[in-house]
């Protein structure tokens, strides 16, 4: 019998895990974040004087602290843990990273915004959090199992949090609309995992690719299970054909989480689907630093032609819109195209280019919400309309969202312009010229949404109406010191290069 | 040839569910059609010789889900809705042909054992292996799948509060 249960092989196995539990801090500090949470309502806040402030401080304190283990970890030896169920290297700590900063914004805009109730407060940063754990576990597992489990993770909370607002018809109808797709995809992912499993007879990636290359009989098979599981993650990435749901789901959700929305799980997703196919996928027997991939399918042409249909959808989309939430959210899934485009060339100068744009898209973007959050707050609407001569009233804050503006165009310099200067380097140096073009025409019609938005701020005039608020003093600082992040970064760095090709490092278990 | 005949013939029962969940009107046969592919599923795991997986393929899902199912959908299903169940003609060929599946199935298993009587000291060797791989190898997807619940568990109370202040 293979599986005898022996003391000894027990508590090797003990030992084991309770070894792996020590490798993955950050995640255990974010875990005791979610009972903290609910914990600290459930004994500290009574009665109905709730206010802002303490479960604020409770979540960016772990937050924060969570931050500085996963940076504590960030320069460790690449490793598996819990057998080969999820691994700790750079580029996982990175994508923690990006989760963790995005989360620190998301409780700032949360508190800046009047669309969720105070009362509500704990239960949405539970949900909040416990997103966030599923996202920081997306980004590291190499496990079919641990993989679902924390895409689910990621799924659950996310229909609760776009439905977040009581009462709100536009809310629900976007939490049902998420769970619907949501579900669909999540079983489309699932059914392609069966395949995978049917074919490798192991649910662990590293050990697949073992088999996969050892030998590989039924190469229709495997491709249907990959099309399957690449249609199931484009669907929580939001590329097209697979978007549809993402404009109404990001129009009807609560503002802040739509910020999170368009930055945190989709660069989860980004990060599973290049360590997916990497791991998977790339020969086990050539060096690292370069990677030859498995099939007579042209991978890179397949996710070329994703990359520019959904530039292409996603730009085209935001041209009419005039709802500030789904401009944003039509752009979100232009710039989706521009990171597939990366993942096209699945080649470690790739991966180093997502990174640097998943970066840059964090701070340019929530950034860009941050202001949309703020003038919500002043004039109680999002439509551009009312977003005429906005510059008379609150200098700051319009000129900082012309630098989120100008950077999510990817003009020089700023981040977005580093973001999108790797992504086409790697595509010219790769001679994908057709994707390349696509991608220049794209800027361009970019340019012209996001400068209609400029220019109706600062060159319209003001119009005589009621205010509904102030601008919050935090947005204004907040927003500028985002926008000097921007600009400060454009400037290619030493040290920002190092670290983002640093952690352009992938553990594949050879 | 006893075992792809009988695989036939639970896939076909498990299709015929399934088709039957899409295209029956009302929610109620949708879900009792969706019992009959769970059933046909656990037979097929038995069958690939896995007797815990399809024992708990009846409990949890053709009994306990099936059952909330039923519970929530003739809930919420409205008062003018229901029908008295018709015994048309058609619907009753259906189920004579279900039920002769079924009978021939249960028909085949019991002409399998021959007569002895299986005798199982202690817990059969499927459960241990089971066990040993869901406490070792998949233990942390198990410790994740508590953390998951309890994230839907906050969601849930969320949702369920909602009602209560439309109300």
């Amino acid at each position: 019998m293979p599986h005898s249960i022996d003391s000894l092989s027990f508590e090797a196995s003990t030992a084991a895990t309770i070894e792996s539990l020590g490798q993955i801090v950050p995640e255990l500090i974010v875990t005791c974040t979610v009972l903290a949470i609910v914990l600290v309502d459930l004994f500290f806040i009574r009665g109905k004087g709730k206010r802002q402030g303490p479960l604020e401080m409770v979540v960016l304190a772990g937050m924060g602290a969570a931050l500085i283990a996963t940076w504590a970890g960030f320069a460790g030896e690449p490793r598996a843990v819990f057998g080969t169920m999820m691994v700790v290297d750079p580029f996982s700590s990175f994508f923690d990273a990006v989760f963790l900063l995005a989360t620190v914004l998301f409780v700032f805009s949360t508190m800046m915004s009047n669309e969720i109730a105070v009362a509500d407060r704990s239960e949405y940063y539970t949900l909040a959090v416990g997103s966030v754990l599923g996202m920081m576990l997306m980004a590291s597992s190499t496990d079919m199992v641990s993989i679902f489990i924390s895409v689910e993770f990621v799924s659950l909370a996310s229909y609760v949090m776009a439905g977040f607002v009581r009462g709100d018809r536009r809310s629900s109808e976007a939490s049902l609309k998420y769970v619907l797709y949501g579900s669909v995809s999540s079983a489309v992912l699932l059914f392609g995992f069966s395949y995978l499993y049917g074919l490798t007879g192991t649910t662990s990636l590293i050990e697949a690719n073992q088999v996969l290359y050892a030998s590989n009989p039924y190469p229709l098979a495997l491709l249907f299970a990959l099309v399957l599981v690449i249609a199931g993650l484009g669907f929580k990435i939001a590329c097209v054909p697979f978007h549809f749901w993402a404009p109404d789901v990001y129009e009807g959700a609560p503002t802040p989480v739509t910020a999170f929305f368009t930055v945190a799980p989709k660069a989860a997703g980004f990060a599973l689907l290049s360590r997916f196919l990497v791991t998977l996928l790339s020969n086990p027997s050539t060096s690292p630093g370069f990677w030859t991939f498995l099939g007579s399918l042209d991978w890179p042409l397949l996710v070329g032609i994703l990359a520019a249909g959904t530039m292409t959808l996603g730009n085209f989309g935001a041209l009419r819109q005039t709802n500030m939430k789904r401009l944003l959210a039509y752009s979100s899934i232009a710039h989706v195209g521009f990171v597939l485009m990366a993942v096209s060339t699945l080649s470690p100068e790739g991966l180093h280019a997502i990174i640097v744009y998943m970066a840059a898209y964090l701070v340019m973007n929530l950034g860009a919400f941050l202001v949309v959050i703020a003038i919500r707050e002043r004039t109680g609407s999002v439509d551009l309309r009312d977003y005429d001569g906005l510059a008379n009233d609150a200098p700051m804050l319009v000129v900082a969202m012309v630098v989120f503006l100008y950077s999510l165009t990817g003009l020089p310099p700023s981040l977005g312009f580093l973001g999108k200067y790797y992504v086409f380097a790697e595509t010219i140096r790769q001679e994908i010229w057709w994707l390349a073009a696509i991608g220049a025409v794209n800027s361009v019609i970019a340019l012209y949404y996001y400068f209609r938005v400029a220019k109706a701020l600062v060159f319209r005039p003001l119009r005589e109406r009621q205010w509904t608020g102030a601008i919050p003093e935090l947005a204004t600082s907040l927003s500028v010191a985002l926008a000097a992040v921007t600009l400060v970064f454009g400037v290619p760095w030493g040290a920002f290069e190092k670290v983002t090709t640093y952690s352009a490092t992938l553990f594949l278990g050879r | 040839m006893l075992v792809p005949i009988s695989f036939a013939l639970l896939a076909l029962l498990a299709l015929g569910g399934a088709l039957m969940l899409l295209f029956r009107r009302d929610p109620v046969d949708g879900v009792l059609s969706l019992v009959v592919t769970m059933l046909a599923l656990a037979g097929i795991y038995l069958q690939l010789a896995d007797p815990v997986v399809a024992a708990l393929q009846v409990i949890v899902y053709a009994g306990a889900i099936m059952v909330l199912f039923l519970f929530v959908t003739m809930f919420v299903r409205r008062a003018e809705e229901r029908g008295p169940l018709g015994w048309d003609r058609p619907r009753f060929a259906l189920a004579s042909i279900v039920a002769a599946c079924l009978l021939g199935l249960l028909v085949q298993a019991i002409g399998a054992f021959g007569g002895n009587t299986p005798t199982h000291p202690g817990p059969p060797a499927e459960i241990a292996a089971i066990a040993h791989s869901l406490f070792g190898e998949f233990l942390y997807p198990f410790e994740l799948v508590s953390a998951l619940l309890l994230v839907a568990m906050v969601g849930v109370v969320v949702l369920g509060r909602r009602g209560e202040e439309s109300s």
